[in-house]
Formats: structure tokens, C-alpha cells, sequence
């Protein structure tokens, strides 16, 4: 019995490679239909994100047996010669492949470490396995036990804490000054993609008021009406500030859009409220002085660059108790997987002795007509429960020999004493 | 909660152990009077309510800290959201400042009361004067960040500060056992 997985990531290969290797999501059924034709009774994952293409199998051939055949799948699959993909596939097994999954899973492979979005599509990818059938108890537990080691690391470590995006950043950073964002008033200036994605962020954390300032107000109207916002030419733009918690400005302009004079004669006017001021243009938009302000908190885009990047390092230095984590879990799958091997064996020397058992019951009963059914029943109880003591002990001993290196000879030799037929 | 657990615990060792200490020490004069524990009470739950307003401006500040320079690493990070400890501090501040305010007059009837007993100068003890700058400290501080005339660092530094040089000038006099109410003649 083997456990393998092949695939390429952004580790091992270009995107170009990557988006010919893909699965579509529509035609995944029907690629798992394949693999299980050729690997009959197999149990079959595939899983595709625009960062990784990956085929796991578990199957009773053996593993190299097993890559060939993955290789020649999705060659053919694909239309793709073996020579282009070769050299960034990875072909692993066992515990290395239990390790990889693992690994996936809870982010450590991904191009952000840390991110939540892969848990969701290797559940996806099991799901839509699990749904035609082409899963099996292997698999079914491979992937169960791989979301219960990456939930575990997300909740034990600090792997996905700290924002790493440009975007979130400045989220976190508004959320660490305002207890909560609701009721909040976030103005844009300027239409610039990295302040409507800013923006929408802060609106999903709850801003509930929009004001998008334009050198013309028709411009601003456009995005203003996406949030139920309020369009503002630039001009009026000192009359509006006041009424800001949040401003970000992404601008194309070359000079300054915003100094000190107006944002401190708009602190005045919300009483000293907090105000907080994403600057992520370049050139910069707001004038460094701003920052000299008491309750003002000027950000730009170095700012938010700076804090992603510690966080990033923050969650690398999380790696090593990840990789504990992971590590004990992958022992754990294996030696389960380990007591599956005995399986077959103690099915036999259960199913034998009961046989043996019931033979010798009849025998016995029918020269015992004397007894009444509820005796019968005693008897056939009490010879039950001599047979499941007289098998506790073997079947531990079993399931423990499994964990040794010479297990084979262990299960060779109780097979050769019972008379038991080969395992299937 | 789990952020005002260490001030919580450091009030509630130093209320049990000084607060028993100051009802001892009260005025023989005014044993006997019920009053008196209503008095020192108050001036204990209010002296609490200063000291974690002192601990959270402390924490208000370095928030600012931190976030005037997001690329710093600082332990100040995990403290709760700015807003949440301005509204804290200044929330503390005004439950403290009415509360020192009853206790004071309370303690003035007290004093009038036994004026003939405490002395002419009562009025003038360094406690007394010190107790009434505090009252018109946190009542200002109060009013002024609520107008919106000062808030933010400058004032969260004033109440920090300001926390810090009455409890010194406590502990002097103390010292000093110039803290005693009869420090001066009788009424004649």
C-alpha cells in the first residue's frame, strides 16, 4: 500500500508551466474518473490552486510504480511531453507526502506563509473527491487529520497573525486606533486601485460613511455611488475633512493634495477626534508635518510596507513550533496508517477462531437438547467471551509488532500458525 | 480586563494594607464617628480610580508611541485599541473626581465639626490643600478633554504626571508627619 503525491508549485515552476499544468475545476471530476480507472480501487485527490497542481493517491501498487504512472496521466491529460514538466515535479511518499499535505494545508508552502485561503481549497479539492467517490479510508483520514494539524497551527502558534498586505495593513492600523469602525467616516482622494481596495476593506470592517473627493466631482460619483457614498470636488475638499475618522489619498498628483494648515484647523473642528491619514500615493499626497500633529496618524506607503514586513518575519519565526506541530502529526497519521497493515490479519484470526467457535457450539448444542434457549444463549455468550480473551492479547501484540521494522515476519508467522489465508 | 488585572491586584494589596492603616490613624478626635470609615473609604476608591487612570495614560501614551511609528516593535502593540483607552481613562477620571469631591466635603463637615478639637489651621494641613488641587486637577482635565479644548498625549502625559507628584508629595509628608490636621493653634 502506498501513499504518494505528485505535483509542481510555485516552488519548482514558472507560471507558464503552472497554467498549462492546471486542472479547471469543471473537468476535475472527470480527471479523478480517469486516475481511478487506472488505479483501480484507489483513493484520489486532486488539488489545483493557481500557485499548485497536485495529484494524491493511495493506492496498493508500489510507489514508484505509482509516480510513473501519475507522470504518464498528466502528460497525457494535459497534452504536455513529460521532458517540459519533469524537472519541477515532485514525486514524494509515505511520510514525506503525509508531511507535504500537512505542510500545505497550514500555509507553510504557500507564496504567503500564513494565509487562511489554501485550508479552504484543499478542503475543496477533498470535497470534490469525496463527492464522485474517488476517496477511500486512507485518504478520507490523510485529509481529515491534514485540516486538524493546520487548524491546530492557526490556533497554537501566531502563524496567520499580522497582516501582510498593503491593504490589511492599514486596516490594522485604523482598527488598533478606533475601538471599532462602525458609525466611522472614511474619505478617499483620488480613484487610485490600492485606495478602493483599502477602502473596501475598511467598509467590510464596518466604515459605514464614505466621502470620494475628485479633482471633479463626476469622477467621484462613480466609486461614491458603490459605497452610497458622497462625491466631492477636490476644491471643497478642506470643508469636508473635518467630517473624516479615516482618509486615504492615492492620487496621481505630483505635489501635495493635503498640508498641515487644513488637517489641523479639521482637528479643531472634531474637537481633537483621532484621525488617521493612508497616504498611499507616489509621489506622497499629504505633507510629512501632518504627523507632527497631535492625534493625526500619518501613514504611507513605506509605512504599510515596514509593518507587513515585520509581519512577515513575525510569522517565519513562528516556522520551527509549525514544524513541531506538523512533525507530530505526521507521526501520528503514520502509525495509524502503520495499524492498518495488521488489519487484514486480525479480520483472519478473528474471523477463524469464531469459526472454529461456531462449528464446535453446533456440535455441542445439538446433543444438549435438554437445555432451555436461554441456556443456549449462556452457553453461546460464555463461548464468545472466551474466544475475544483468548484474541485481546494476540491482537495487541499484533498492532504493536506493526510499529517494528520486521512487522512482515511478525504477521507471516501468526498467519502460518492459524492457518490463515494471504491478506488481500 | 486582562490588561487592568496587574493595577487591579496592586490596588487591592495596597487599599487592604494602607486603608486599614489610615482608619488606625485617624483622628482620635473623631473616633466613634461612622462617617469617618465612609470617609477614608472614598478617598481610597478614589485614589484607586486615579491610580489605573495613571496607568492607562501611561498605556495611552506609548500607544501613541507606537503608532506615530508603526515600524517599531513594541510591547505597547497588543494594547487595546487607542479609543478604547482614551474612553477608559477619561470614563475613570470621572467616576474619581465626584467620588474625591463628596469625600472631601465630608471630610471638611467632619472637620468643622471638631474644630475645636483639630485646631485653628486645619483647613491648611498639606493633605487638605493637596486633596483640593486633585479635585480641581481631575474636574479640569475632565472638562477640558470633554469640551475638546486639549486631548491626546499631552493631556494623558498631564494626568500621569500629575498622578505621580501627588502620590510623592504624599509619601513625603508622610515622611515628614506633617500629614495631621492639627497643625495649628485651637480656635480662640
Amino acid at each position: 500500500m502506498s501513499l504518494v503525491v505528485s505535483g509542481i508549485s510555485h516552488h519548482t515552476t514558472e507560471v507558464d508551466l503552472r497554467e498549462r499544468l492546471a486542472f479547471s475545476e469543471a473537468r476535475i471530476p472527470e480527471a479523478l474518473a480517469v486516475l481511478r480507472e487506472k488505479f483501480a480501487g484507489a483513493g484520489v485527490v486532486i488539488l489545483s490552486t493557481c500557485n499548485r497542481s497536485e495529484i494524491y493517491i493511495n493506492h496498493a501498487s508500489e510507489s514508484a510504480d505509482l509516480h510513473h504512472e501519475i507522470r504518464q496521466f498528466i502528460s497525457e491529460w494535459h497534452e504536455i511531453d513529460e521532458s517540459e514538466f519533469t524537472h519541477g515535479l515532485y514525486e514524494l511518499e509515505g511520510k514525506e507526502a503525509i508531511g507535504h499535505l500537512f505542510r500545505v494545508a497550514s500555509s507553510l508552502d504557500s507564496l504567503v506563509v500564513g494565509e487562511g485561503q489554501i485550508l479552504g481549497q484543499v478542503h475543496d479539492g477533498y470535497i470534490a473527491a469525496h463527492q464522485v467517490q474517488a476517496t477511500d479510508k486512507i485518504i478520507n483520514s490523510f485529509f481529515q487529520k491534514s485540516f486538524t494539524v493546520a487548524k491546530k497551527i492557526r490556533t497554537n502558534t501566531r502563524i496567520s497573525e499580522g497582516k501582510v498586505s498593503i491593504s490589511s495593513v492599514a486596516v490594522d492600523l485604523a482598527v488598533s486606533i478606533f475601538m471599532d469602525l462602525s458609525g466611522k467616516t472614511v474619505l478617499v482622494i483620488g480613484s487610485g486601485e490600492m485606495g478602493e481596495l483599502t477602502l473596501k476593506s475598511l467598509v467590510e470592517k464596518g466604515a459605514e460613511n464614505v466621502i470620494v473627493v475628485n479633482r471633479t466631482k463626476a469622477n467621484a460619483e462613480s466609486l461614491a455611488s458603490q459605497y452610497n457614498g458622497e462625491a466631492v470636488a477636490l476644491s471643497e475638499l478642506d470643508d469636508h475633512l473635518y467630517r473624516a475618522d479615516i482618509v486615504i489619498s492615492s492620487t496621481g498628483a505630483t505635489g501635495i493634495v493635503l498640508d498641515q494648515e487644513p488637517v489641523q484647523s479639521a482637528l479643531k473642528k472634531r474637537s481633537q477626534t483621532p484621525m488617521v491619514i493612508i497616504d498611499i500615493a507616489v509621489p506622497r499626497d499629504v505633507e510629512t508635518a501632518v504627523n507632527e500633529l497631535d492625534n493625526v496618524y500619518l501613514y504611507d506607503i513605506d509605512d504599510l510596507q515596514k509593518v507587513a514586513d515585520q509581519n512577515m518575519d513575525s510569522r517565519r519565526d513562528e516556522l520551527d513550533r509549525c514544524l513541531e506541530i506538523i512533525d507530530e502529526g505526521v507521526a501520528q497519521f503514520h502509525r495509524w496508517m502503520q495499524t492498518l497493515i495488521a488489519e487484514p490479519t486480525i479480520v483472519s484470526l478473528s474471523k477463524e477462531l469464531n469459526a472454529i467457535r461456531m462449528r464446535e457450539l453446533d456440535k455441542t448444542l445439538s446433543s444438549l437438547d435438554h437445555l432451555t434457549g436461554t441456556d443456549k444463549e449462556e452457553v453461546e455468550y460464555l463461548t464468545k467471551r472466551i474466544v475475544n480473551n483468548i484474541l485481546q492479547k494476540p491482537m495487541t501484540q499484533i498492532k504493536q509488532e506493526v510499529h517494528q521494522e520486521d512487522h512482515s515476519t511478525v504477521l507471516q508467522l501468526v498467519r502460518r500458525l492459524f492457518g490463515l489465508k494471504e491478506s488481500t | 480586563m486582562a490588561f487592568y488585572t496587574p493595577a487591579l491586584a496592586i490596588i487591592a494589596l495596597l487599599n487592604g494594607v494602607a486603608g486599614v492603616e489610615s482608619l488606625s490613624e485617624a483622628p482620635k478626635q473623631l473616633e466613634g464617628y461612622i462617617l469617618v470609615y465612609f470617609h477614608i473609604g472614598m478617598v481610597f476608591l478614589a485614589f484607586s480610580l486615579f491610580f489605573v487612570a495613571s496607568l492607562t495614560s501611561m498605556a495611552y501614551v506609548r500607544k501613541v508611541g507606537s503608532l506615530k511609528n508603526p515600524g517599531k516593535n513594541t510591547v505597547a502593540k497588543r494594547f487595546p485599541s487607542l479609543e478604547l483607552l482614551d474612553k477608559n481613562l477619561f470614563n475613570l477620571i470621572k467616576a474619581g473626581y465626584p467620588i474625591f469631591a463628596i469625600t472631601l466635603m465630608l471630610g471638611y463637615f467632619l472637620a468643622w465639626n471638631q474644630r475645636e478639637e483639630l485646631g485653628a489651621n486645619w483647613w491648611i494641613a498639606p493633605r487638605i490643600i493637596l486633596a483640593l488641587f486633585m479635585v480641581i486637577f481631575y474636574s479640569a482635565s475632565y472638562h477640558i478633554r470633554k469640551k475638546g479644548l486639549l486631548r491626546g498625549p499631552k493631556l494623558a502625559y498631564a494626568v500621569f504626571y500629575t498622578f505621580v507628584f501627588l502620590f510623592m508629595a504624599y509619601v513625603v509628608i508622610e515622611l515628614m508627619e506633617k500629614g495631621g490636621y492639627g497643625t495649628g493653634g485651637s480656635v480662640s
